[in-house]
């Protein structure tokens, strides 16, 4: 089930969206959507996201670190390896480790700033290699 | 002299550090004249000494113990051996003599009887022979005349030296009987005597030109010898230059002078030194059959035969040139004397002993030799031709008339001739080879063809062995050739012409005319046929010699041998004139003539002149002169019986009887003497063996009273030390009597003085079980085994611990015991309280759940308690540090080694906490904590360990925890500025924005309050959030959400709750919560996994359909339905609005 609205052109990135907070969820959304993106998601869990892998191709990905059915990471590292650029949304917790693992990742603070998200989400689409 | 021994020392001249070994021969007294002798020696000097003191043999020696305490030098016992090494003493072993050989010294076996041993002088000529002029002897106090003839072989060899000044020495036999021989160089006290030795040798040194000196010696000699010739004319330029620069050098080192020209001046002033000079030139050792085995071949090969050849009327001569002091001329005598004995013939022996030396002459003519050198005489000898005299002995007058002892030089004087042996032994060694040469045709001269030259055992012939043929060579008895004599012309006329000096005394002309007069057969003749008939007597008539005619004169009458007195003899008329002149001339030892006598014979008269002439050696010649033709007896003729003549024939025949009575008396008598003499002898000897027993006893005596001294001094320490001991002791006998006790044994023993000596058993005693010690100290002399014990008194407030030695007497008996005891009751005491504090101390320890451990670093050992070893699951109690390490993972053994080290290096107390190895979450910790202990053996670090798992655990939890409220807290941001914004997007107003944040947030705080008051033990379930959503809309409201138990997981609160809160206010705003009439049923069912949860809304009023899609609030619905992984789907009925949450939830 895709909550995606709005209408799709091939031009517009698509960024992927894992997040378990149904506001934050909600509100990320439409932030990426406003600012021109068609979004992928929002997928509470990893379960999900690795199942909509199946049929969608994202360009950029924003994660939650911490999702219902446990951290991001593999899916993370899969997208990575698909040329995904990623962007973490981060609570300081796990910053060393997002670091350590994908140094090109954009990285985010919670609560997220519109203009920090956008700007995260540009340099994250310069970097994808899709 | 030996050459090759003295080529060996010359060989070594160039040492300057070498070796001198001093030899020190002392007897009685000379304990203490050694100690002062070597108290002033010092171990650094080049200087050894070998102690020959005469021992008992069968006593043991504290000599070595009693000399070390006095000087700073090593002190030994020889035991065979050892190689001389400079600052030691060697001390000679009881019952054993020593020699030295190439620097070691040997024992040796006596081979004399006690008495007759003579270790001193043994031990010097073996000191001579090996060390040459590096050899010292010093000769210290004792009687008789030991060392004496080692002196002498001492000096030969070039040695030093030195005796004890008699005046300071206990007994002076010794060194007067030394400096008797007159080759002594320094007579000092005792305590000067080692200085005087370094001085010599530091003088020997010191001339690094010992070349030198000698160089200048020689270039001086000529002089010196021009000297002494002059002085006792003697030339010594034809000897052996060697020999003569040595012994010039010494003098010039113990006169201590610059150089030889120093020494020259000196001996042309000083007419003493010129004598002891030439005394020293003719040093040359002599004894009694000195090499025995030679001496044997000589008996065989020459003595035996000339014994037997001798005819009755013949005289063996026999040559001894250079006889010095006479030990081989009667060694000669002695050796004839005895062939002749063993042969049983009377031969005449004429011994002509010759020598330059008149002192040594003056010694052998006195025949009377030390004691000592009798064990050089063969036994068999001993007791026929020599008397003991008061620790000496003389040569027998039997023998001693068989010599003739002369000053004679043999290249200066005329030789004897018609010799049958000449021994000239150690002569011309000294030689130079000119005077060898000059020597041996004098010899070929002097002998008879085919008779024998006995030479020296490093002597030869030489170039004559055409004249002189080998009897035996390595004897070196020679055969002379049977060339003819050649008188020597090289006698030179130069030096005959100049018979200076003192030497030619009236000795020394008499025998050689004599021998004249004896041996010219013309003279025979002469005498035989045209010179009167003569009679040579002895005062009492006893004739010794005749020659001429005597058959007118004496009577020979058939009788015992012994009638061979000229009265006796006489025939009548000549018989009373004989006599009368007889007694005359002994008495006034003038010529006298008798006149106008008639011999009657049985055939006629004859009338003679008796001349009486007294000669100097004490007999009387007798000469018959003829006054009248003979006159014939006619047959008829008889003469009448002269009364007178007759009475004297009676009286005179009486006279004779009674004479031979006094001859058979005398020799009685003389039996008689000899046999006390014989015994006296023995005496002698005896006397001789007690006094020799008597220096060993004295010097054992000496010995024992150190000994005693030291003992005293021992005693009063332990008199002192029993006295004041608070040791409380008690000695006890094998009886187990008192022996001795202190006097702190009190407290334990009420001992008085006088209970020394009573069974220690019979005392009382303070302690409580008195018989267990009694039973100990028996255990303890059966067994042997030191024992101990602990004692108490009987009120138990003191203790002892008590130690049972046995005690052993020297020679390791068992000789009772020793009971020692020390009060132990403060450290009892203390150990009990120590006890009892360890005791409280690890009861702290376990309940606390503390264990103990402490490090060793030098081992690197640690050592853990009970509690310690069970923390680490360790077994040992000791192990090495890294064995306790090991079940430490990786990063705590190295945080752990690292505080050991600083804790070491700088004391920092240590706190580590350690991980054990372990999986995880089970991975136990604990905590160390320790200090440095310094104590003065060493140093060590103690501490404890203990178990900090939970507080570890609690901290890890606590962290997590932290981390996951950080997490949330974020979170809750997110979700407020989320829901900010988003309410931003979509209220018209200021309120409905605030109300729609606060509303929802409000829905938050509540399922999040629900989750805080969920009683413990039960699950949040969806009932709980459903009531929670409808509370502030339903309040009393009879609403029962009914469904099986569903719980809800924390991740799930947040959609639900939300979703719920949007299906609440939508109700609340638009449907039956509100305004509307109608009423609400939630109910919810499970079918498997699947969790249906059904929202109706049952209106009283009809329902109309909407697409229900539009709105923030249907988004956000649809959007908690995806985070919740279910779906929200709405359907209508007529009066029914059902909206259905279809989901599965979380439970893992």
């Amino acid at each position: 089930m895709s909550l995606t609205s709005g209408k799709k052109t091939t031009a517009r990135q698509r960024v992927m969206i894992c997040e378990d907070e149904v506001i934050v969820a909600m509100d990320l959304q439409m932030l990426v959507e406003e600012f021109g993106y068609d979004v992928i998601g929002p997928f509470p869990g990893l379960r999900e996201a690795f199942a909509a892998l199946g049929s969608e191709r994202p360009d950029i990905a924003l994660l939650d670190v911490r999702l219902k059915d446990g951290e991001v990471f593999p899916l993370a590292d899969r997208l990575r390896d698909m040329g995904v650029g990623l962007v973490f949304q981060s609570g300081h917790v796990y910053d060393d480790e997002i670091h350590a693992k994908y140094p090109k990742a954009g990285c985010c603070l919670k609560p997220i700033s519109p203009a920090g998200l956008r700007s995260a989400l540009q340099s994250a689409e310069s970097l994808s290699t899709a | 002299m030996d050459d090759k021994h003295r080529q060996h020392a010359e060989g070594a001249e160039g040492d300057k550090e070498r070796l001198c070994i001093v030899g020190i021969g002392a007897s009685a007294g000379g304990l203490e004249a050694i100690r002062e002798m070597l108290t002033e020696a010092r171990s650094a000097s080049n200087l050894a000494y070998v102690v020959i003191q005469h021992l008992d043999p069968n006593h043991e020696s504290l000599l070595a113990e009693l000399l070390a305490r006095h000087t700073e030098l090593r002190v030994r016992q020889a035991s065979g051996g050892e190689k001389i090494t400079a600052g030691n003493v060697y001390i000679i072993p009881p019952g054993h003599g020593l020699s030295v050989t190439g620097g070691v010294l040997n024992l040796t076996e006596f081979a004399q009887p006690r008495g007759l041993r003579r270790p001193i002088d043994d031990f010097f000529e073996s000191l001579a022979l090996d060390q040459g002029r590096f050899a010292a002897c010093v000769i210290l106090s004792g009687t008789g005349a030991d060392g004496s003839a080692g002196l002498r072989a001492i000096k030969e060899h070039g040695g030093l030296c030195l005796v004890q000044e008699p005046a300071t020495a206990k007994y002076d036999g010794m060194p007067t009987s030394a400096q008797g021989t007159g080759l002594v160089d320094f007579v000092r006290r005792p305590e000067e005597i080692v200085a005087a030795i370094e001085q010599f040798y530091a003088l020997a040194f010191e001339r690094t030109a010992d070349r030198q000196l000698a160089n200048t010696v020689e270039a001086h000699l000529e002089d010196i010898c021009g000297v002494v010739r002059n002085f006792v004319g003697h030339d010594f330029s034809g000897y052996k230059k060697s020999t003569l620069i040595r012994r010039v050098q010494r003098r010039i080192q113990v006169l201590d002078l610059a150089d030889a020209s120093a020494y020259l001046k000196r001996v042309r002033s000083d007419s003493k030194e010129c004598e002891i000079l030439f005394r020293e030139l003719l040093i040359n050792v002599t004894r009694f059959f000195r090499d025995p085995e030679h001496f044997e071949r000589l008996r065989e090969l020459a003595v035996a035969p000339l014994v037997r050849g001798a005819g009755n009327e013949d005289e063996i001569r026999v040559w001894i040139p250079g006889c010095s002091s006479g030990e081989e001329a009667y060694s000669i005598a002695m050796m004839f004397a005895d062939e002749a004995r063993q042969q049983k013939r009377s031969t005449r022996i004429q011994i002509f002993a010759t020598d330059i030396d008149e002192q040594m002459l003056r010694i052998a003519r006195e025949a009377t030799y030390p004691q000592s050198a009798l064990a050089d005489i063969p036994e068999g000898m001993r007791d026929l031709y020599t008397i003991a005299l008061d620790g000496r002995f003389r040569i027998s007058a039997r023998i001693r008339d068989m010599i003739r002892f002369s000053v004679h030089s043999i290249v200066r004087d005329p030789p004897f001739s018609n010799i049958d042996l000449v021994s000239c032994r150690n002569l011309l060694i000294y030689f130079g080879d000119q005077l060898q040469a000059i020597a041996l045709p004098i010899f070929h001269y002097a002998l008879k063809p085919g008779a024998t030259l006995f030479l020296g055992p490093s002597e030869t012939v030489g170039r004559h062995d055409h004249v002189f043929a080998p009897l035996d060579q390595s004897a070196r008895v020679f055969r002379r050739n049977n060339g003819r004599p050649e008188y020597p012309l090289h006698l030179r006329a130069a030096q005959r012409g100049a018979p200076q000096g003192r030497r030619h005394a009236a000795e020394d002309s008499e025998p050689p005319a004599r021998l004249d007069w004896q041996d010219s057969d013309v003279a025979e003749r002469i005498l035989a046929a045209y010179a009167p008939p003569t009679l040579r007597v002895t005062p009492r008539g006893e004739i010794l010699r005749s020659t001429g005619r005597l058959g007118k004169y004496l009577e020979v009458s058939p009788g015992p041998e012994s009638e061979n007195f000229a009265p006796s003899l006489a025939r009548s008329g000549v018989r009373e004139a004989l006599s009368a002149i007889l007694r005359q001339v002994a008495r006034g030892n003038k010529r006298t003539i008798s006149r106008d006598l008639r011999a009657q014979s049985e055939f006629g008269v004859q009338a003679f002149d008796l001349i009486a002439d007294p000669l100097d050696d004490g007999s009387i010649l007798l000469v018959f002169r003829e006054r009248d033709r003979f006159e014939p007896l006619e047959d008829d003729a008889y003469e009448d019986l002269d009364p007178t003549d007759s009475h004297v024939q009676s009286l005179e025949h009486e006279l004779r009887d009674t004479r031979a009575r006094l001859h058979t008396t005398v020799e009685e008598l003389e039996t008689a003497n000899e046999e006390l003499k014989s015994s006296n002898e023995e005496m002698m000897s005896m006397n001789e063996e007690l006094q020799s027993t008597n220096e060993e006893l004295s010097t054992v005596n000496d010995e024992l009273k150190s000994k005693v001294d030291e003992l005293s001094v021992a005693n009063a320490d332990l008199t002192n030390f029993f006295a004041s001991t608070a040791l409380p002791l008690v000695v006890v006998d094998s009886k187990m009597a008192i022996r001795n006790f202190t006097d702190a044994i009190q407290s334990i023993y009420p001992f008085r003085g006088t209970d020394r000596g009573r069974p220690l058993a019979e005392v009382t005693s303070s302690l409580r079980r008195n018989e267990e010690v009694l039973q100990a100290i028996g255990e303890v002399m059966r067994n042997g085994e030191l024992r101990q014990m602990r004692v108490s008194d009987r009120a138990e407030d003191r203790t002892w611990s008590l130690v049972i030695t046995p005690y052993r007497s020297r020679d390791g008996d068992l000789n009772g015991a020793t009971l020692v005891f020390t009060e132990v009751t403060d450290a009892l005491r203390l150990e009990t309280a120590l006890k009892h504090e360890g005791e409280r101390l690890r009861l702290a320890l376990d309940v606390s759940g503390l264990a103990v451990w402490e490090c060793d670093p030098r081992r690197g050992t640690v050592m853990l308690d009970d509690s310690g070893c069970a923390l680490l699951g360790i077994d040992e109690h000791r192990l090495p540090l890294d064995r306790m390490l090991a079940p430490l993972n990786e990063d705590s053994r190295d945080a752990v080694r690292h505080a050991l080290d600083s804790s070491l290096e700088s004391g920092t107390p240590i706190d580590v906490v350690a991980r054990l190895n372990g999986l995880g979450a089970h991975a136990r910790s604990i905590q160390m904590v320790g200090r440095r202990i310094a104590t003065p053996q060493a140093e060590r670090v103690l501490g404890v360990l203990f178990d900090v798992t939970e507080e570890q655990d609690a901290k890890d939890v606590r962290e997590m925890m932290l981390r996951e409220m950080n997490h949330r807290v974020k979170n809750m941001f997110s979700i407020i500025s989320g829901m900010v914004r988003m309410a931003g997007r979509q209220a018209d107003s200021v309120p409905d924005l605030v109300d729609g944040v606060q509303t929802r947030i409000n829905a938050l705080a509540r399922s999040h309050d629900l989750t805080q008051k969920t009683p413990r033990g039960r699950k949040f379930g969806l009932e709980d959030a459903i009531r929670a959503s409808l509370e502030p809309y339903c309040g009393d409201m009879d609403l029962i959400p009914g469904g099986p138990e569903v719980p809800v997981a924390t991740q799930e609160l947040t959609s639900l709750s939300l979703l719920l809160h949007e299906w609440s206010t939508n109700a609340a705003k638009y449907g039956v919560l509100g305004h509307k009439p109608g009423r609400l049923e939630v109910g919810w069912t499970r079918e498997g996994e699947i969790v249906e949860l059904l929202w109706n809304e049952i209106h009283d009023g009809r329902v109309k359909p909407d697409d229900g899609a539009a709105g923030f609030g249907s988004t956000l619905v649809q959007l908690s339905a995806v985070q919740l992984g279910g779906s929200v789907s709405v359907e209508f009925g007529e009066h029914e609005r059902r909206m259905i949450l279809r989901y599965v939830p979380d439970e893992r």
